[in-house]
């Protein structure tokens, strides 16, 4: 289990990810070449839903932390993701539908890839860059497969996604750790030894997935899954060896200072040790999470837009499933965790999910603030929202008395670097596969996402 | 009939469907067009299918040995068997962690490696193959505890009876590949697979002295071979729909898991490869069910049914209300190798102090000991056990609807369909009544349930939760609730063979404990789980035979697994197109 000092860890980081220079990655990824269709997209998820009186009310009620941005942003009000009639629970089958526009079987996961990684395929068919998705949820219920994980590489195979900012980190800049190229004798032995071992495993796969193994074809398709994955781990092992440390060539110069004697180390989360609990970075210390770690993990992947690190990915901010309450919103008579209150919320019975809305859209904002930072400018003068076509969106509507529903969904669009048209629209009857489809298309990542059933026409939202 | 299940609905979400009185459309406690599909019904097998048949024809792997094998069922039993689909069935987590214990007899800190905890599919189990999630960590982590267990081996004791190391160099790892391959991979290693093995030690070994560096590759390397991490099984290009027996080695690995949770050891492995498994069967069985792993197993097993993982770690009691109930079983089923159903009523509690004190009892200390309970009635069978409680319970007050739902699916094996509709939205407005009326959950609920489209599925399990009523939300026993009124737990319910009315919660356990219908479904969810997958229409008359085997013999959990063990579905896979 990695043990890092909180402190320590906090500044040393925020201090090499605002350090990092910006030139050599403009030049590599050649940010400087103006381009018709934006080359960034990005997913956000939130969890819980908006109800429509909340959207209704524009940038005055609940939503009002995202006005700052208004001017940036599309907001897409009534629309309706197609589900109502699907037999399950409207809960997880909409969160993993979300980004897919896919009907799902069953709450194990996503039927399909997700749309960042569609258009990462289309966009970056060489990898040049990496797929980058962070997740921050609390102590969720329910499988994560259906409840916080929202990019798929395909049906029931989701992207890594980091939940704590040191694996973020790390995943951005490399180690903290000073990087010399290692050829002694015994590095290069033991990368040998393990560059075999992935060779032999390779080897092992082929064998089952070939035509003669004696295997069905399932058995055959979902071997040939793992061997995707086992090639990209010696992608990694590959890269690794041959000297890269990050997908931006940065990393530490120097070691982080030794953590003080007198602060007590915390214990970072795993996927094992805490599968429905990640982010719990700080325990069960909800308010230290949101206000010290979100914003750190915003920062750090604001600065890998910046540095070129990425140019696709999803970010989630809160899980659909959960179930802690606000404790800054304790102090104003809200103690339930926002999972109950979208279930109870009613029109003529506030319950305080309003402030729940608003607290949670205000960790958006913060988001949003960091990519539209003036201070760190594309080679075309405009911000990194600016220029990244972003979704936002959740995976309900309005509740009705305890029952989730998917009617009267709100999504906003970001950036697209000048073709979004920013405004409100009502857009009744029209569907998430509308919408993502929309998306792919300015993208030029294809002219349909999602179910065909559940498309009616592209959106009139970008000046193409 | 069985009307479409609702094990889609999270745990979570089933009590505030109550609070909502989220009854069903017309469809509830039909099953018509609102079945939701299931994945068993597509792949039953052809009536009419050949026994027997199979060969991988073409195939260049090393045909595992397709021959019939003597089986104690007539043959004919083939035409009849469950096989559900093809697929391969990775390992869950605790299954890849106790193989590796069992072949390799090498311990690991699981807590110190990040393979994934497997989510729990719809029928309850983690160990669903078609609903088992492959990510980027779990190649990572395979590879990582592939590295920690070859060095962890004690190369020179392993080689030492496979090949002669280090003397011929060539001749010890070939024959090391030859001869301890099978072990790991649960079946001979075909000539491209030992090629592949062997360019480990060619790429790496630069010389003799290294021999041991090569061993631990090769095994690292097999460690993530899919022949460790799946549990595949040959469908034969021949036939169509049909079933075959399957092979020595796949019927030991079945043996292995059902009773293990875990990989065959070298004993079946070796009995497989001389086909002396069928013979040596009786004996096996008992064998491995006189084995530490099986009473893991076992644990195991309960942990996953009765969804012990659920419990917040928050509670400092967690761990400590998870061990009261795997203590109980494991005293009933596997120490006094009692009736299954006793543990519907027992009242030994085994518990520690911290827990004792819990509960109000008078402890002696922190020690773990057995308490007398006779006094608190209510505290009969594993269901009173403050961790089931716990673990079905979403908010502080009695989650009735949630605990009835687990009630429902899990001990009756009895589904109800979802909630849909924009109608049924509108009669939920309608109906609700909110807690801040002062009336009693039971109270409300019932009131609700005089809408008939409510009424179909809570009237099912509305009353499963209302024995549970007594207990607040982390398993404490209460007498009324926060409006000051009583509780009792009394009820009726009318759920397969149960028709009855209970005037405590000791009534409602000794009515279930006497009921056929809840030992069936204590039948099912074993074969579930030693099937790993969901059971459908097709398999009714897999889990009315071993529940007849069970009943006629002395309904131990031993005896289930015997019963299990010795059904000719057991012993039957698909063909493949």
């Amino acid at each position: 289990m990695m043990r890092v000092n909180r402190r320590v860890f906090l500044r040393g980081a925020g201090t090499v990810a605002i350090g990092l220079p910006l030139a050599a990655s403009i030049e590599r990824y050649g940010l400087a070449q103006e381009s018709v269709v934006p080359d960034r997209y990005l997913t956000l998820y939130f969890g819980n839903g908006v109800p429509k009186k909340f959207a209704d009310q524009g940038y005055d009620g609940p939503l009002s932390p995202l006005a700052p941005h208004a001017s940036k942003l599309a907001m897409l009000r009534d629309m309706v993701v197609p589900l109502n009639e699907s037999p399950g629970d409207l809960h997880w089958m909409s969160t993993e539908r979300y980004g897919v526009g896919l009907t799902p079987d069953t709450n194990t996961g996503a039927v399909g890839e997700s749309l960042d990684n569609a258009i990462y395929g289309a966009l970056d068919p060489a990898r040049s860059t990496r797929l980058l998705n962070m997740t921050m949820h609390g102590r969720a219920e329910g499988n994560p497969a259906s409840r916080v994980l929202h990019s798929w590489a395909k049906a029931k195979i989701p992207n890594a996604s980091y939940t704590d900012p040191h694996n973020l980190f790390e995943a951005i800049f490399g180690a903290p750790t000073v990087r010399e190229p290692d050829d002694s004798p015994e590095a290069t032995r033991a990368a040998r030894h393990h560059n075999s071992v992935l060779d032999s495993v390779l080897d092992q796969y082929r064998h089952i997935t070939g035509e003669r193994s004696g295997y069905s074809a399932g058995v055959r398709a979902q071997i040939a899954d793992h061997l995707d994955l086992v090639r990209q781990l010696e992608r990694r092992a590959s890269s690794s060896a041959a000297g890269a440390t990050s997908a931006s060539g940065y990393c530490f110069q120097e070691p982080p200072e030794a953590p003080p004697e007198d602060l007590e180390p915390i214990q970072f989360c795993t996927a094992s040790s805490c599968p429905t609990e990640m982010s719990v970075l700080f325990g069960d210390d909800d308010t230290a999470n949101w206000n010290e770690v979100w914003p750190l993990m915003c920062e750090l992947y604001a600065t890998a837009l910046r540095c070129g690190s990425t140019r696709f990915g999803t970010v989630g901010c809160t899980g659909s499933g959960d179930r802690y309450p606000i404790p800054e919103l304790a102090q104003r008579g809200v103690t339930d965790s926002a999972h109950i209150l979208a279930h109870e919320w009613t029109r003529g019975q506030e319950n305080g999910f309003d402030l729940c809305v608003e607290w949670l859209v205000q960790k958006i904002a913060l988001f949003l603030s960091h990519l539209d930072d003036p201070a760190w400018p594309d080679p075309n003068g405009g911000t990194v929202l600016d220029n990244t076509l972003m979704l936002i969106g959740t995976e309900l509507g309005t509740a009705t008395d305890g029952q989730h529903a998917v009617n009267s969904m709100t999504y906003w669009l970001a950036g697209a670097e000048g073709l979004l048209r920013p405004g409100t629209y009502d857009l009744s009857g029209r569907t998430d596969v509308d919408l993502y489809s929309s998306i792919a298309r300015v993208m030029g990542a294809g002219t349909l996402f999602g179910d065909p059933a559940d498309f009616n026409e592209h959106l009139d939202l970008f000046t193409i | 009939m069985r009307a479409m299940r609702l094990s889609w609905m999270p745990r979570g979400l089933a009590c505030l469907a109550c609070l909502a009185c989220l009854g069903v459309t017309a469809a509830c406690g039909d099953d018509g067009d609102a079945s939701a599909p299931d994945a068993g019904d597509a792949a039953q097998p052809a009536p009419d299918s050949d026994a027997g048949r199979a060969s991988a024809e073409g195939s260049s792997q090393v045909e595992p040995e397709l021959v019939n094998i003597q089986r104690k069922g007539d043959s004919s039993d083939l035409r009849r068997v469950s096989t559900g689909p093809a697929v391969g069935r990775r390992l869950s987590r605790e299954e890849y962690f106790n193989s590796i214990e069992s072949t390799l007899g090498v311990v690991l800190d699981r807590d110190a490696h990040d393979l994934p905890v497997d989510a729990r599919s719809d029928h309850g189990f983690r160990n669903a193959a078609q609903d088992m999630l492959l990510t980027q960590e779990h190649i990572q982590a395979y590879f990582d505890i592939g590295h920690a267990v070859a060095q962890a081996l004690d190369v020179a004791a392993l080689v030492a009876a496979h090949a002669p190391c280090p003397e011929q160099l060539d001749a010890c790892f070939e024959g090391f590949i030859n001869s301890f391959g099978p072990y790991l991979l649960r079946g001979p290693v075909a000539p491209e697979e030992r090629d592949g093995y062997m360019a480990v030690f060619d790429a790496t070994i630069d010389s003799p002295d290294q021999w041991q560096d090569g061993v631990r590759l090769l095994v690292q390397a097999m460690l993530q071979s899919p022949r460790f991490v799946y549990r595949l099984e040959h469908q034969s290009a021949e036939g169509d729909g049909d079933t075959r027996q399957v092979s020595p080695y796949e019927l030991a690995t079945r043996l292995s898991f059902l009773i293990w949770n875990a990989a065959p050891d070298a004993e079946l492995i070796e009995l497989a490869a001389a086909s002396g498994l069928d013979d040596a069967w009786d004996a096996q069985v008992e064998r491995l069910l006189e084995h530490a792993f099986a009473r893991r197993a076992l644990e195991q097993y309960v942990e996953q049914w009765l969804h012990l993982n659920s419990i917040p770690s928050v509670f400092t009691l967690s761990q400590d209300m998870q061990d009261e109930t795997y203590r109980l079983f494991d005293q009933l089923l596997w120490e006094q190798q009692a009736d299954i159903m006793s543990v519907f009523t027992s009242q030994r509690v085994e518990i520690s102090g911290a827990l004792a004190s819990f509960y109000g009892l008078d402890s002696d200390g922190d020690a773990v000991q057995v308490y007398d309970v006779s006094m608190f009635p209510y505290r009969s069978g594993f269901l009173s056990n403050a961790g089931v409680i716990v673990a079905h319970t979403i908010n502080p007050s009695t989650s009735m609807i949630d605990r009835g739902l687990f009630m429902l699916h899990d001990v009756l094996c009895e589904e109800v369909a979802p909630p849909s509709g924009e109608a049924l939205q509108e009669v939920i407005a309608e109906e609700m009544i909110p807690a801040s009326s002062g009336l009693s959950q039971r109270e409300r609920f019932a009131m609700q349930r005089d809408n008939p489209l409510c009424a179909g599925c809570h009237g099912t399990f509305d009353p499963l939760g209302e024995a549970f009523e007594i207990f607040d939300g982390v398993g404490r026993h209460v007498t009324e609730d926060e409006h000051g009124n009583p509780l009792t737990g009394h009820g009726h319910i009318q759920v397969g063979d149960l028709d009855t009315s209970f005037e405590d919660f000791q009534e409602f356990t000794e009515a279930l404990q006497k009921s056929r219908t809840v030992e069936r479904c204590m039948v099912e969810k074993s074969i579930q789980h030693a099937f790993g997958r969901a059971l459908a229409e097709g398999d009714q008359d897999l889990i009315d035979e071993v529940h007849a085997v069970h009943e006629g013999g002395d309904r131990s959990y031993r005896g289930l697994l015997r019963a299990i063990a010795n059904h000719a579905s057991f012993r039957a896979v698909e063909v493949a197109e």
